[in-house]
Parts: structure tokens; C-alpha cells; sequence
């Protein structure tokens, strides 16, 4: 490795050695208050003439910038920061000297949309086998960032189509994807946006100082004290999406002259909204932080630990069905009222409960001029909760259960009005029918008509009432006490994370950059759940509901702790507070190293980058389980990976503000601990052929930034092969979660990127845009392991999901399956238009279309196509239409019904914002900035879902039928107000 | 600066006042919910104190029990209101989807409390109605309705075709939505659960001969909670294998009978029925043992509901393995002395299934509490050309089942 990068320098230096010098530098202050100086401001010179960027470089924390190695010759300065204006300089560089401009002011930007990304992304579906979250891309320097930002990110668009985890979150110069998930860790910072609030983001292939990268986009957030926006801001918000008020303050006092820079940030986020009832906000942030420079700035040690505890409702997706019935797509089946004292509540069994602090201790240091680097630990701890119903032996208490719809009774039979379903082979069979039509309109009615919401939410009175009288010899004492049918469980998964990462960034020769790191982690999360809540009885006990049913006369089978049992007899008596279900330990450890090496001159840049890594991950089960002794207690085989990634870009600044640049690189990446284990909650077995993902890439670029004018246009490429993925999904039937484990999973991925700002003649007036198209589809036939928790039985093992990548319809034409949850096609287009006097006007219009609903493989395997009761081996052979004789097209008909994937409609959304800001005495500035969404109120926008794992066998045996999907929708129209007042 | 201040303020009160009070309050219990309030215990007060005997009910059913094809049952349309007591109890899963109930509004309903089946179609009703407990039932808009010689209490049934062509259905429907059961079904008091048999319904003592009265639906007896004394083992069971647990129709009769014994399978010997019922993990070890093609094979009488005739092939017997649900039984007695059948019936969902029964031929047992039932399988099934009498216990829990030694 060092040799590699010995001979990259010694290359890249002997093209460089003839550099001049000369250049420009000062400070950046804010021009309403020039005690504030500007950190982190992008500053870029462009010769007048040529166009070409000829030095890059950013502000420090307390302003001040130097862009030198510059020949003699007439330029413009560009500055970017945030929350300010853009400002463009003449600069003249005469003499080789450096030309000092001292104090630079820049313009407030009027504060836009706040932006509740975090927020967003927090939206999790626990119980849908997946939990995606959309990209979030920060509005930054990039155009298409810039541009698109939340706009995208409401309808959980994903970059270019990959999963949420390949994006990379850097804190602190800490990669910080959970470690476990993948997923960006946004929530444990939401509700600190002003402390969160210096950060840059990279696309595709892009690493930055602090990281490698991976393919798809850094998001890099400093955290640091010094970089925190100095002086006292307080803002109070409100919105009708997501909760009602959020009030915040910080306070920060910027680099001080003794080198201290001190920084506070706190937030309450509080209330429910207009859209979804039950979802509501008690979570509150803080962010603590402190940093000391010594030596002038050569070494900085910095402190900072912050934290966003708080409890919150979530919602759950629901079939159509059930949205058609009460007639709202929001509507949220976790709640329901609770009667105290006469008075109803309303009360989600579904909350979040976390309390999760980050402590970050980090040293950098600047001994020379061309060399700086960090070493920085970072420490996650606490518990992270979410609440849910249990039950033992009891009816399912949700009001969406399937046999309280009026499809149970219409249903026509066991076939489930599916039948019509318009294809040749369904024509030709004989119906059954059964027409509970009587229950049928009582089942309607009792959803259409409740008006005390008794039927269609959670009946907590009820529950409560069961358990009350549910007296029954408590095994411990024998005495008799109130055993509870229901309760509320905690799951937890609690991380104890420390991170340890050091990064050098080496300018070897003025067009030579080396950025190099080591990294570190050691990971233990504690997956469990405890009583939260006995619902008014007196104690539950510590068995496996479902496997009583199937083992009634074993009871070591049914216990959760077997060992428990063995020793005293009987299965645990739980109280609130007590562990019990399910306890285990996820084990990741990582190790890296990487290195980065940028050429740059004369316009033309080229990177060459290297990474290696190595992970361990191992499950220890702290429960033997009575379904699997011998499989569920003590440490799982401990699974190691070796990774890599190579990547190269090289481009090119042409003059007229032009430049290109290509990218290329190959990843191979560890699988996720959640993917690894085919039912982690109750033992150790590993999915079989486990192996690292490969990921093959490329992207082309072009961009254009001058006078205002700002363009980018991207296409890419990406092949991913031997992807795994576990989905886990509550089964109503076997009232358990499901397990399909898949492996061997590949996707391409192919698309365009295409962003512009465009300065009209009307001052202050911009029109921008972009447009995102990615075509993500399924390339291979996976293998998939299905097991059910509660069972010890696999329902299958390893068999091929035949029908995964594609399908075919009933003309035989190939149908290709796409990787859902995201719209291929987004797109904006904006008129913006700001005052002097810092008011600001934004409309703009969205148009998602391509959407597709994520795939359940159980529904895509020869089995399910093929139906029960036929040899899976001769699938043709019984699909002869006895009209046409027509073997194969009645074959594809089942493939088309069973196999297919639902696309989703598109959509058009219209957004408005407007904003204004106020100076008093060049020392205060109050604000506001008001956006409402979705302004034609569509209500029918899709943002996700999931299909029902359950096969339902039609009467004749001849088929099986799918159950509905479920989906979530995004809210009509929502208005956020922020009044922001600082000092 | 106080302009400034106040217009602050002013928008800072504005963004509260937004903020409607309710949205707040599920927050604000800090997660401590406190405790939901009872739910009202009905009294006779609640219903002027006038019934409607169980007796009066079950005689609106005018369908005379030697119908062969099936009626429709009787939808009532008053609101007649039934005091009863509840005598059966799911806990141990032997009893699924039905409540049994006698009347409480005549003097000692264990003595003259006439019985009756509410088509409730719940799972774990025990949990919504005690053993004991009082019901105040509205019957407007109930059906009753008659299932091969028994009464039942329930919505009324629907019509089934295939193919155009009128099949098989029931008189009755099981009630099955929460609000309909809410509307029909009235919580009374509960016997003190600490304090054994207070207020508990007592069994009735049961003979060869009165059993034997039996002969229809209407007959008193007919859903009554009873005890049995010396019963003795005839070495024959009638056992049902399930293939599926979504369906019924994917089922194997098997009868366990000294005639089958000749039969070439396993062994020469009995199917091995030898214990009270399968769980799904007992029956698919029972599967195993009994090598089910063969018994396809060579038994003629095993049957299957839709006679698919791929169940005689060695390719369908993998399926039905694959999809093996819990199985139940019919174990029959006879009362000692008497030549008169009593069968003792389980179900595969039963928390006691895969329980031996440990009896040989001649055995005797009693049965503290049990609910008889009646059943003729021509009454309101087609398909028998025969009356077939039946009478059925079914046990709430096992430990009812008394071995006499």
C-alpha cells in the first residue's frame, strides 16, 4: 500500500513541479454583523478569460481563506455559503503576491424551508419486512442537490434506485451507517438542524476528505463547535405533516480570541398533525459542544456529545381496502381510545422511544501548512424502543385484521372475488361463489358507520377489560392473579457503538492531494423486548404463543427461555420491565483503510482511489429457545468478510466555466448484520451462501457554472451481483413474523441525472429544474430460505425465485420486475425570485412517475405460480386452456396474476413558498418562511408499501390467490411555518 | 426593539395557537397511560327484568329435524332478551368458535336452564366470556338454526354455489363481527374467580336411557352441561386428519374399528390412534408412522370431502404431509351396562392433543363435565341417505376424563 502511494506521488509530482505562486486570501464576515465570520464557504477562482477553475479552496472556522499557487492574471472569485448569497469578485493577482482583501461581506440569504429530512426518513415500517428510507440530499453546492432536496425526498425517492444504506453518513469525519442496518442514522440527530447544519454532500462516486466513499453520494456532517453559526437564534415552527410546533435555540459564540468555541443547541418537537391521527411528537434534542485550539490553530481538540430523546407515534400501512372504507389513504390503524375516567385518549400502540447520546472526542491536527488530519472516537449508546401489541391466546385486537374487513364475507368463497380476474385460464373454470352478503354490509357498516371508533382503531378498553378478568393460577405462586392476554412489548435494539476513525489529508505538491484513512469499529447491539405496559393485569408469562398451539402437549417447546424452565418448572412469570420473547447480541466489528490520491492541474483532475476492509459479524443468543436448543443459546459461527474498492475518475475544466469527468469503480461490501441470520430473534442459522455484494459502476458527468447560469448532467451505470436481503414480515395466520431470506439477488441500475438554474431577465428572478431517471431492474434468480419464527419447520429452503426478475403476460411477453420503492422518474421544475429587501417567492412543480411496489418472493416461486396441488416439477403440463389448448398461455396467465409487480400511478405535486427577513439595528434579523405543499391536495400519491406474504388456495386447488397489498400515502396539502429570531 | 419584541411575540403566540390542546394529550402521560375504565356489568334492572326463555327460542325453529336437505333457519325479528349463563369454556381449545349457554332466568338453571349453542365464531372466547358468567342476549336479528340435530344461535347462513349448481351450507352463520357480538351479547357478573364453584354452573348426571331419549334438537338435554359415571372403552375411534388448516375439505376419515384391523396396513395392527387428538406436530409424527399412501392405498374407506383422485397417488401424499394441520378424533364408549354409544369428542387445536389416552378395550372412565350433544348426520346433510345417531361429549378440560383405577 505505502509503495503504491509512494510511486503515485512521485508520478504525480513530476507533473506538477513547476508551479507559481501568488494568490488572493482575507475574511469572510457577515455583512449584517461583521462579528460573525463565515466557516466552511466554498471559494473558487475562474479566469475571466478562459473560464477555468484555477483554485479551489474553503473558509476556516473563524473566516478567514487563502486560494494561492495562482499565476498572475484577472479572475472571478466565487463564494458559496450557506445561508448566504452567492457572491461573485474580480480579482486581479499581480506580481506573484498574495492579494489581500481583508474583509469579504456577504448577504444573508432569506432562510428558506426548513428542512425535516430527518424526519421523513425517520418514517420506519417495523412490520413490513422493510424499513427504507429515502435519500436525503442536502442543499448544497451541487446543482441537482440544490434543486431537488426536499422536494424528492417527500416522496422517498432513492438515488439512482439503490438502497438507502449505500449512501454514506460521515459525522465528525465518522462513517456512521448503523452498523447493524446500514441505514443513516438521521433520527439521532433530528430536531438539531442548527447543529447539524454544516455539512457537504457528494453524489455517486465521490468520496471526500473524511472518506473513501462508496457509489452512491457522501453526506458529511462536521458537527464541529467552532462551525456552528455564532450568536443566539431562536425559531418556533410549525407544520400539519408531521407535528404541530417545534421550538428550538442555540446558541453559539464562534472561535473567541482565546481559541474556545462553545456551542448549544436544543429542540422540542411536540404534537400530532393534520394528516395522520395517532402520530404524534414528544421528542426533545439537545447538542452540547465545545472545542479549544492550541498552537495557533495546529492542533484542535473538540468535545461534543448531543442527543434527541423523545417518544412518538408512528403510522402503519393498510390495504385499500380498508383506505376506501373510512375514505383517507392516511389512515393509521396503531391507534385507538382508551376510556379513563369517562375521558377517551387517544393512544398508539406503536411508539418510539429512544434515547440514544452520541459523544464525539476529536483531535485534529494542521502541524504544516500542506498537511492536516484527524483522529476522532465517536460513542453511541442508550436504548432505542418501539412499542407493539403482544397477545397470547386471544384475538388479534387490530382493527385491519382481514376477517373484520368486508372482503372476509364477499369474498365470494374462499376464492375471494379473485377470480375475475380477466385472463383466459381464470375464464375457463367454474366459479364458486359464497355471498355472505348480510355480514358483508354489517362488516361495511361497522367500519363506514363507527363514529365512536370503536370497530375501525384499537379497542384499548377492551384489552383492558379482558385482561382485568383474566384471573388464573400464576405458575410461580399458584396464586391466583389477573394473567394478561395482552400487553404492549418494548423492542429494543440497543447500541453500544464505538467508532474510532483518523484521516490525513496530505498535499504532497501543490496539484497532488492525498487523503488517506484508518478505521475502526466495535459494535454490540442488544436485540430484546420487555413488558411496557400489562394492559391492567398483574403478570404475562415468558412462552412462544404460536408454538403452543402447534406443541400443546410439550410445554419445553413453547418456552422463549428453556432454561428458565428446566431450572424452576414453569415458564417465567413477567412483570412490566421484564426482558423476555427474545434476547440476543449482534456482533460487528470493522476494520479499513483507504486512500485516496487527486491530481489537479491545468484543468485537468484525476483521482485514484483504494480501500480495504475486513468484518466479523456473530450473533450470541442469550435465551436458549425451546423450539431450537441447540441452535438459538451462545455464539453463532462467526462470519468474516473481506471487502475492497478501487475507484478512478478523471475530468477535465474547459474554458467557458465547462468541465467533465468520468468515474468508474468496483465495491465489494459485507452483507448487513440484518441480513445475514435467517431468523435472528430466535437462532443462530446463517443464510446459506452468504457472500459480499459486488457492485460495478460508472458515471459521466457534465457541468457548466457561470454568471448564475449552472448546469449538471450525469448518466451511470451500475451492475450488483450476490445482493442478500431478509425480509421479515408479521404473518396475521401464523401470528409470528415470516422470514424470507434471500441471496444472490443482482440489480443494474441505469440512468441520467440532469439539474439547471437558470438567471431570467427579471432581477432576482431563476428558473431551475432537474430531472432524475433511473431504469433499476432484477437481473438474477435469487435463492430464498423461508421460515416462520414460531416454528422450527423451514417452509423452504434454498429454492430458486424463478420469477423474480421477471415474469411473463399472457402473450408471452417478457415483463421485467423493477427494485421498488422509489419512482424512477422524478423531477422538478422551480421559479424562484428574491428581493433586495430579503424577500423571497418559490413555486414549483414535481412529476413522479415509475414507482413500483416492492416484491414478496413468496409470491415468486415455481411453487406459488404453480399452485398447491400440482407437481412443481411439470408446471406446463396442467395449464392446458382447454379453448385454445394453448399450454403456455395459460401458464403465463397464472405467471401474469401471480408473478406480476404493481407499478404506481404518477403524480404531480405543486409546491409555493415565501419567506422574508428582517434586519434591526444590523444587529437583529427576525424571519419567517412559510411553504405550503402539495397544493392541489392529491391525496392518491403512493410512497410505498409492501405485499402480504400469505397464499390463500383457491377451492378448485388449482391455483393460489395473492392477498391485498398495503401501501403507504403521502399527505395532501401541508403547510410549514418557521419564525426564526437571532442575534 | 419593543416593536420588534412584540411582533415576536405575537408570532410565536400565533404558531401556539395553531397548536389545537388534543393533539398534545396522548403525549401528555409521558408514556403512563393509566388504566382503561370497566366496562358497565349489565343487570337484570338493565332489561326491566323481562326474559325470554331459552326454551321459547330453540321452539321458533319450525324445521322438523327429518328434513333431509337444508332450510333456512328462523331469523327472529323482536327483541326478545335471554338471561343465560355461560357452561362451556375454550381455554383448553376442545371447543372452538361455539359458547354454550344455559338459561339463567328459570330457578336452578342447572336443573331446568334449558341449553344452547351461540354461534359466536370467535377463537379464545373464554377471554371475553367467563365460565359462569351471566349473558343478557338480544335476539333481534339472530337465526336459529339447526346444524344435524343440534340448535344453534347465530346469523343467518348463506348460499353456496359451484358452478351454478346449489352445494352444501349451514342454517346458521357464525356471528363473527365484533360489533354484531357487541349488539347481541351483553356482559353480566362473574362468578368470583377466587372463590371455586361460586355461582359456577354444575353438570348434570347423565344415564344410557336419557340419553337415548334424545332423538331432535329441541330436546333438553341437547347442550347441556353434564357428567358421566363408568363409561367403558369399545376400542374404536373415528379419527380425521386434516391436510390443511385454511380448508376443510382436504380431509382422510379414519375409522379405527376391529373389522379395519384386516386391512394390510402397518403392521396389521390399529392406525395407532391411541392418543385423545394430534397437534400439527403429533400428526405429522402420526403421518409418518402410519405411511399415509399406503393407507390411501389399500384402506377403501378412507375418503376425502372433494375426492380428489390424485390423493390415491404417492405424488399427493407428499402434499398432504407438507400441509399437515392438527387432527381430531371420536372416542367411542358405551355407558356400562348398556349397549348405548357415547362418543368422546377432541380437537387437534386442543392444548391436551398429542395426550395418550392410555385405555384398552373395556376400560371405564367417567367425565365430570362434558357438553352433550346430538348428531345425526342425515339431519341437514343431503348426502346420507341414513339416520346416524350420534351423541357427543365434548370436554372442557382433560383433567374431566376420571380413569377409574
Amino acid at each position: 500500500m505505502k509503495k503504491l502511494i509512494l510511486s503515485l506521488a512521485v508520478l504525480f509530482a513530476t507533473i506538477g513541479a513547476f508551479a507559481q505562486t501568488g494568490g488572493v486570501k482575507g475574511t469572510l464576515v457577515d455583512r449584517a454583523n461583521r462579528s460573525i465570520r463565515i466557516p466552511s464557504a466554498e471559494l473558487t477562482l475562474i479566469g475571466l478569460r478562459s473560464g477555468e477553475e484555477v483554485a479551489k479552496g474553503k473558509s476556516q472556522t473563524d473566516g478567514t481563506f487563502l486560494l494561492d499557487n495562482v499565476e498572475d492574471g484577472m479572475y472571478t472569485m466565487v463564494i458559496e455559503a450557506q445561508d448566504y448569497n452567492r457572491q461573485e469578485i474580480n480579482v486581479t493577482i499581480d506580481n506573484g503576491f498574495i492579494k489581500d482583501m481583508v474583509i469579504v461581506g456577504l448577504t444573508q440569504a432569506p432562510t428558506q424551508n426548513e428542512v425535516l429530512e430527518e424526519d421523513v426518513a425517520e418514517l420506519s415500517i417495523d412490520d413490513a419486512g422493510f424499513a427504507e428510507t429515502p435519500t436525503i440530499l442536502f442543499q448544497t453546492n451541487d446543482v441537482f442537490a440544490s434543486v431537488t432536496g426536499y422536494d424528492f425526498s417527500a416522496v422517498r425517492w432513492k438515488s439512482r434506485g439503490y438502497n438507502s444504506e449505500s449512501q454514506q453518513t460521515i459525522v465528525s469525519g465518522i462513517s456512521l451507517n448503523d452498523a447493524v442496518t446500514g441505514y443513516s442514522p438521521y433520527s439521532l440527530w433530528s430536531g438539531l438542524n442548527e447543529a447539524s447544519r454544516s455539512k457537504s454532500t457528494t453524489i455517486g462516486l465521490k468520496g471526500d476528505d473524511n472518506t473513501f466513499g462508496g457509489y452512491n453520494g457522501v453526506s458529511d456532517i462536521t458537527f464541529a463547535p467552532s462551525e456552528v453559526r455564532p450568536g443566539t437564534r431562536f425559531s418556533v415552527l410549525t407544520n400539519s405533516s408531521l407535528y404541530r410546533l417545534r421550538v428550538m435555540g442555540t446558541y453559539a459564540t464562534g472561535l473567541t480570541d482565546k481559541g474556545w468555541a462553545f456551542a448549544v443547541n436544543a429542540s422540542a418537537r411536540l404534537g400530532g398533525n393534520d394528516w395522520v391521527k395517532g402520530v404524534y411528537y414528544r421528542s426533545f434534542a439537545y447538542y452540547l459542544g465545545a472545542e479549544k485550539r492550541f498552537d495557533e490553530g495546529r492542533h484542535i481538540l473538540s468535545l461534543v456529545t448531543f442527543a434527541a430523546p423523545g417518544r412518538r407515534g408512528s403510522q402503519n400501512a393498510s390495504t385499500q381496502e380498508v383506505y376506501d372504507l373510512v375514505g383517507s389513504n392516511t389512515y393509521n390503524s396503531n391507534w385507538g381510545y382508551q376510556t379513563i375516567n369517562g375521558k377517551r385518549i387517544v393512544r398508539n400502540s406503536r411508539e418510539k422511544i429512544t434515547f440514544e447520546p452520541v459523544t464525539i472526542l476529536k483531535y485534529q491536527f494542521h502541524p504544516i501548512e500542506d498537511l492536516k488530519g484527524h483522529v476522532t472516537f465517536l460513542w453511541r449508546t442508550g436504548s432505542n424502543g418501539s412499542t407493539a401489541l403482544d397477545w397470547n391466546d386471544a384475538a388479534d385486537p387490530r382493527p385491519d385484521y382481514y376477517r373484520n374487513l368486508p372482503s372476509y364475507f364477499s369474498n365470494a368463497s374462499l376464492d375471494y372475488m379473485r377470480y375475475s380476474g380477466g385472463d383466459p385460464y381464470f375464464k375457463n373454470n367454474p366459479t364458486i361463489r359464497v355471498n355472505d352478503v348480510e355480514k358483508q354490509g354489517l362488516a361495511w357498516d361497522s367500519w363506514v358507520m363507527d363514529q365512536t371508533r370503536t370497530y375501525s382503531q384499537l379497542n384499548w378498553d377492551h384489552l383492558f377489560n379482558i385482561n382485568y378478568n383474566n384471573w388464573a393460577a400464576n405458575p410461580a405462586t399458584g396464586e391466583q392473579e389477573r394473567r394478561s392476554k395482552y400487553v404492549v412489548e418494548e423492542r429494543h435494539q440497543d447500541q453500544n457503538d464505538l467508532n474510532l476513525a483518523t484521516t490525513v489529508n496530505w498535499r504532497i505538491l501543490p496539484t497532488l492531494t492525498l487523503n488517506a484513512g484508518l478505521t475502526g469499529r466495535y459494535n454490540n447491539t442488544h436485540y430484546y423486548k420487555v413488558i411496557g405496559d400489562l394492559l391492567g393485569g398483574d403478570y404475562y408469562l415468558n412462552t412462544d404463543n404460536f408454538a403452543e398451539r402447534d406443541f400443546g402437549s410439550d410445554p419445553s417447546k413453547i418456552q422463549n427461555d428453556l432454561d428458565y424452565y428446566n431450572e424452576h418448572g414453569h415458564a417465567q412469570v413477567l412483570r412490566k420491565g421484564d426482558k423476555y420473547g427474545y434476547d440476543y447480541i449482534a456482533k460487528v466489528r470493522n476494520a479499513g483503510a483507504w486512500a485516496v490520491a487527486s491530481f489537479d492541474r491545468n484543468g485537468l483532475t484525476a483521482d485514484l482511489g483504494v480501500k480495504y476492509g475486513f468484518k466479523t459479524m456473530q450473533r450470541e443468543g442469550l435465551y436458549r429457545k425451546g423450539l431450537f436448543p441447540d441452535d438459538s443459546k451462545g455464539n453463532s459461527p462467526l462470519l468474516k468478510f473481506h471487502t475492497y474498492g478501487v475507484k478512478a475518475s478523471a475530468g477535465y475544466f474547459f474554458a467557458g466555466a465547462h468541465k467533465v469527468e468520468v468515474n468508474a469503480g468496483i465495491f465489494s461490501d459485507a452483507p448487513q448484520f440484518t441480513n445475514a441470520f435467517v431468523s435472528p430473534r430466535t437462532r443462530n442459522s446463517v443464510i446459506a451462501n452468504l457472500t459480499t455484494q459486488k457492485v460495478y459502476t460508472a458515471d459521466a458527468n457534465y457541468w457548466f457554472s457561470k454568471s448564475g447560469y449552472e448546469v449538471r448532467a450525469t448518466v451511470y451505470y451500475s451492475e450488483m451481483k450476490d445482493g442478500t436481503k431478509l425480509m421479515s414480515f408479521y404473518d396475521d395466520t401464523q401470528n409470528s413474523f415470516t422470514n424470507f431470506a434471500m441471496s444472490g439477488i443482482g440489480e443494474r441500475h441505469i440512468g441520467t441525472e440532469v439539474a439547471f438554474k437558470v438567471p431570467l431577465p427579471v432581477k432576482g428572478l431563476t428558473i431551475q429544474g432537474a430531472v432524475a431517471y433511473s431504469y433499476n431492474i432484477y437481473t438474477s434468480t435469487p435463492t430464498m430460505t423461508q421460515t416462520i419464527d414460531n416454528s422450527d419447520r423451514v417452509v423452504y429452503e434454498n429454492v430458486p425465485v424463478k420469477y423474480w426478475a421477471f415474469h411473463y403476460d399472457i402473450d408471452g411477453k417478457k415483463i421485467q420486475h423493477h427494485v421498488g420503492s422509489t419512482p424512477e422518474l422524478a423531477s422538478v421544475l422551480a421559479l424562484k425570485y428574491r428581493t433586495n429587501d430579503y424577500w423571497f417567492f418559490e413555486l414549483s412543480g414535481n412529476f413522479f412517475a415509475m414507482g413500483y411496489l416492492d416484491m414478496n418472493p413468496g409470491y415468486r416461486t415455481l411453487a406459488a405460480v404453480v399452485g398447491p396441488e400440482y407437481n412443481p416439477l411439470e408446471p406446463e403440463s396442467r395449464y392446458v386452456d382447454p379453448a385454445t389448448d394453448d399450454v403456455y398461455q395459460a401458464h403465463w396467465a397464472h405467471e401474469a396474476y401471480m408473478a406480476s409487480q404493481e407499478q404506481f400511478k404518477p403524480a404531480f405535486l405543486l409546491n409555493a413558498s415565501v419567506g422574508k427577513s428582517w434586519y434591526f439595528q444590523r444587529k437583529y434579523n427576525l424571519g419567517f418562511s412559510l411553504s405550503v405543499r402539495n397544493i392541489t391536495n392529491n391525496r392518491n400519491v403512493k410512497t410505498g408499501g409492501y405485499e402480504q406474504t400469505r397464499l390463500l388456495d383457491s377451492t378448485q386447488k388449482n391455483c393460489y390467490y395473492r392477498y391485498d397489498s398495503k401501501y403507504f400515502y403521502m399527505p395532501g396539502i401541508n403547510y410549514m411555518l418557521n419564525v426564526y429570531f437571532k442575534f | 426593539m419593543k416593536t420588534n419584541l412584540k411582533s415576536i411575540l405575537l408570532g410565536a403566540f400565533a404558531v401556539f395557537a395553531l397548536a389545537s390542546c388534543q393533539e398534545f394529550q396522548p403525549v401528555g402521560h409521558a408514556g403512563h397511560y393509566g388504566y382503561a375504565d370497566a366496562y358497565k356489568v349489565y343487570t337484570d334492572a338493565d332489561f326491566n327484568s323481562q326474559f325470554t326463555s331459552v326454551a321459547t327460542i330453540k321452539k321458533l325453529y319450525k324445521t322438523p329435524h327429518a328434513v333431509a336437505a337444508i332450510k333456512n333457519g328462523v331469523t327472529i325479528d323482536k327483541h326478545y332478551i335471554m338471561k343465560v349463563q355461560v357452561i362451556s369454556d375454550d381455554v383448553s381449545g376442545n371447543i372452538y368458535k361455539d359458547l354454550y349457554v344455559q338459561d339463567a332466568s328459570v330457578a336452578d338453571p342447572d336443573a331446568n336452564g334449558e341449553a344452547l349453542c351461540i354461534k359466536v365464531g370467535k377463537g379464545s372466547m373464554y377471554a371475553d366470556y367467563k365460565y359462569g358468567q351471566v349473558l343478557y342476549i338480544d335476539c333481534y336479528g339472530l337465526t336459529i338454526g339447526q346444524y344435524c340435530g343440534s340448535l344453534g344461535l347465530g346469523m343467518k347462513g348463506y348460499t353456496t354455489s359451484v358452478a351454478g349448481k346449489s352445494v352444501k351450507t349451514y342454517e346458521t352463520s357464525y356471528i363473527e363481527l365484533n360489533e354484531l357480538i357487541d349488539m347481541h351479547i351483553f356482559r353480566g357478573a362473574i362468578a368470583d374467580p377466587k372463590l371455586k364453584n361460586k355461582g359456577v354452573p354444575q353438570p348434570v348426571a347423565i344415564t344410557a336411557s336419557q340419553v337415548a331419549a334424545i332423538t331432535d334438537c329441541y330436546h333438553p338435554l341437547n347442550g347441556k352441561l353434564v357428567t358421566v359415571k363408568d363409561i367403558v372403552y369399545s376400542d374404536q375411534i373415528f379419527g380425521i386428519l386434516n391436510a390443511t388448516t385454511e380448508q376443510d375439505d382436504d380431509r382422510i376419515f379414519l375409522s379405527n374399528t376391529e373389522s379395519d384391523r384386516t386391512t394390510p396396513i402397518y403392521n396389521s395392527e390399529a392406525y395407532g390412534l391411541t392418543n385423545w387428538s394430534w397437534s400439527k406436530v403429533g400428526s405429522e409424527a402420526f403421518f409418518d408412522s402410519l405411511c399415509v399412501h399406503k393407507v390411501l392405498q389399500y384402506y377403501p374407506e378412507t375418503d376425502t370431502y372433494m375426492g380428489h383422485p390424485e390423493y390415491s397417488s404417492g405424488k399427493y401424499q407428499t402434499k398432504v404431509y407438507d400441509r399437515q394441520a392438527s387432527s381430531g378424533t371420536s372416542v367411542y364408549f358405551k355407558f356400562k351396562g348398556s349397549d348405548q354409544d357415547i362418543l368422546v369428542r377432541t380437537s387437534g387445536y386442543a392444548k391436551f392433543s398429542d395426550q395418550p389416552m392410555n385405555l384398552a378395550k373395556g376400560d371405564a372412565i367417567s367425565i365430570d363435565k362434558a357438553i352433550l350433544t346430538y348428531y345425526n348426520s342425515k339431519v341437514g346433510d343431503s348426502r346420507y341417505e341414513e339416520s346416524n345417531r350420534q351423541y357427543q361429549l365434548t370436554v372442557l378440560y382433560l383433567d374431566d376424563i376420571k380413569y377409574a383405577n
